[in-house]
């Protein structure tokens, strides 16, 4: 990351380089159930980014070693796809991909109730489809839609966004330029109807002081995502009218 | 915090907040409600200090003194004891057969129960009388989750599947396709003449029809349920369907007059 550059980011008029306030997101488009095979799918799109996530599961992964006897294990797999970026990515896993991997799996874990299954595996695959910063909040995103779609039991949906620092000024939402030209970034995830943080991360120097305000600006934006990941789980389930239960 | 679609409160007292309406969709992490209610649990609602949330997308079921439901709309086949299950022979050991009944579990299903007798393992083998794509209907006697489900054939219509269409319906579609008191499924059997076994796990088993259009009717209506189940007088809709069906197939002509 470098620190200082000369390219502005920030006009004049408060206004980023795509034309977004400091505390503004992305355009968010969401839809659940796009993968008929999949027991649990969706799609995720802020701004430029897009990701596509799959649940396979609860299910015996045919390797008996991984399971364990109280709660499902939980597998995740983010990976970025060779055409997500201007170059091409080679398709094998990169330090990067396995990292995050695991961030990703560590941040939904929290709201899975894993014990409903015990002795079976939850498999997450995110597939990065175009890649414009933010990646891995979106991946947290729609792997929390997609194992709601799955009918997998969960404590909260996971909401994911990240924070900035550009020309010294705290901004929501980062796109690529933002991170790799800005001064910080801080993904964070939460989980807002019990108010629990599962992700947070900073790559960048904030004072206590940043930090703090950043945070708030984090649950502003995890607030934004929620919503729009509510709308989109309720349309998939919609004209539930005149509803009779059994 | 979740956004409430109704609001009450106890008999004067406020012991207790029920958040959502009854037939309300409800999302994971949505708040239910709060306080001394009567609260059906499973998986599908969590407690977070007094206060209930629901965990899965489904639909609140809310009933006298404060009792409140939440039913999947989605989620795996988890095995029940006594749960009817149609089930696949997919592997085969030397004293039982290892079954595929939908769910994140393997069905065992021992010899004895197979064959009637103790099976002398060391004289004759299983596979001389069940093989690998077998379907059995059975029960499940034992669940524990601990270790796999046995089934048991001991009972009413059990034991191996001979004849018949198998069809694959979602586990929380169930309950909607057998209907109130076997209102719906009695009036499909009613209609088309053909025996249906619905087992727990969402397998459907269609035999002993008139006529092979009958076995279509009756597979198109249990589509339909299968992409409309929460819809209000149903029943009334999938009758009429099979009519039409029955009509258009010629199994049944509109008499004059």
């Amino acid at each position: 990351m470098s620190k200082g550059s000369d390219i502005k980011l920030i006009d004049e008029n408060g206004r980023r380089i795509d034309g977004r306030s400091v505390d503004e997101v992305r355009p968010i488009k969401i839809e659940v159930g796009v993968l008929k095979n999949a027991n649990g799918s969706a799609i995720v799109e802020i701004g430029k980014t897009k990701v596509l996530a799959a649940v396979y599961g609860p299910r015996d992964p045919g390797i008996r070693t991984i399971l364990l006897p109280n709660r499902a294990t939980i597998r995740c797999r983010y990976h970025m796809a060779p055409f997500s970026t201007h170059e091409r990515k080679s398709p094998a896993p990169s330090r990067r991909e396995i990292e995050l991997s695991k961030v990703i799996r560590e941040a939904i874990e929290p709201s899975v109730i894993a014990e409903a299954f015990p002795r079976t595996t939850i498999d997450i695959f995110i597939e990065i489809l175009n890649a414009d910063g933010g990646t891995r909040t979106a991946g947290v995103t729609a792997a929390s839609l997609a194992l709601a779609d799955a009918g997998i039991p969960l404590r909260d949906l996971v909401a994911g966004i990240a924070v900035g620092k550009v020309q010294d000024t705290l901004v929501l939402d980062i796109n690529e330029s933002e991170d790799m030209y800005g001064q910080a970034d801080m993904p964070m995830a939460a989980m807002p109807s019990i108010g629990a943080i599962t992700l947070l991360q900073l790559n960048g120097v904030l004072t206590e002081e940043e930090f703090m305000k950043a945070l708030d600006l984090g649950w502003k934006g995890v607030k934004t995502v929620y919503e729009a990941q509510k709308e989109a789980l309720r349309k998939r389930y919609v004209e539930l009218k005149n509803i009779e239960v059994i | 915090m979740s956004t409430s679609n109704e609001s009450s409160s106890g008999s004067g007292n406020n012991r207790f907040k029920i958040y959502v309406s009854h037939r309300s969709v409800v999302l994971p992490g949505q708040l239910i409600g709060e306080g001394e209610l009567d609260i059906e649990y499973g998986y599908s609602v969590y407690k977070h200090g007094s206060k209930y949330y629901s965990t899965v997308v489904g639909v609140a079921e809310v009933r006298e003194n404060n009792h409140i439901r939440i039913v999947p709309l989605q989620g795996p086949y988890i095995p029940v004891e006594g749960d009817i299950v149609i089930g696949i022979v997919e592997d085969i050991s030397i004293a039982n057969a290892v079954l595929d009944i939908r769910s994140p579990y393997k069905a065992i299903l021992p010899a004895p129960e197979i064959i009637g007798r103790q099976l002398n393992t060391s004289q004759e083998l299983l596979t001389n009388y069940v093989s690998v794509g077998d379907v059995f209907l059975a029960k499940i006697e034992k669940s524990d989750l601990l270790r796999d489900p046995v089934l048991t054939l001991k009972g009413k219509d059990l034991g191996k599947v001979l004849e018949g269409t198998l069809i694959e319906v979602g586990p929380t579609k169930v309950p909607r396709i057998i209907g109130k008191k076997r209102s719906m499924i009695d009036m499909i059997i009613n209609e088309t003449m053909c025996d249906i076994i619905v087992a727990n796990n969402g397998r459907i088993l269609i035999r002993s029809c008139p006529s092979k259009e009958h076995e279509a009717i009756a597979i198109n209506a249990i589509r339909n349920i299968e992409t409309q189940p929460y819809i209000q007088g149903l029943t009334e809709k999938i009758r009429e369907q099979i009519i039409i069906d029955k009509i258009r197939k010629g199994v049944m002509k509109i008499e004059q007059g």
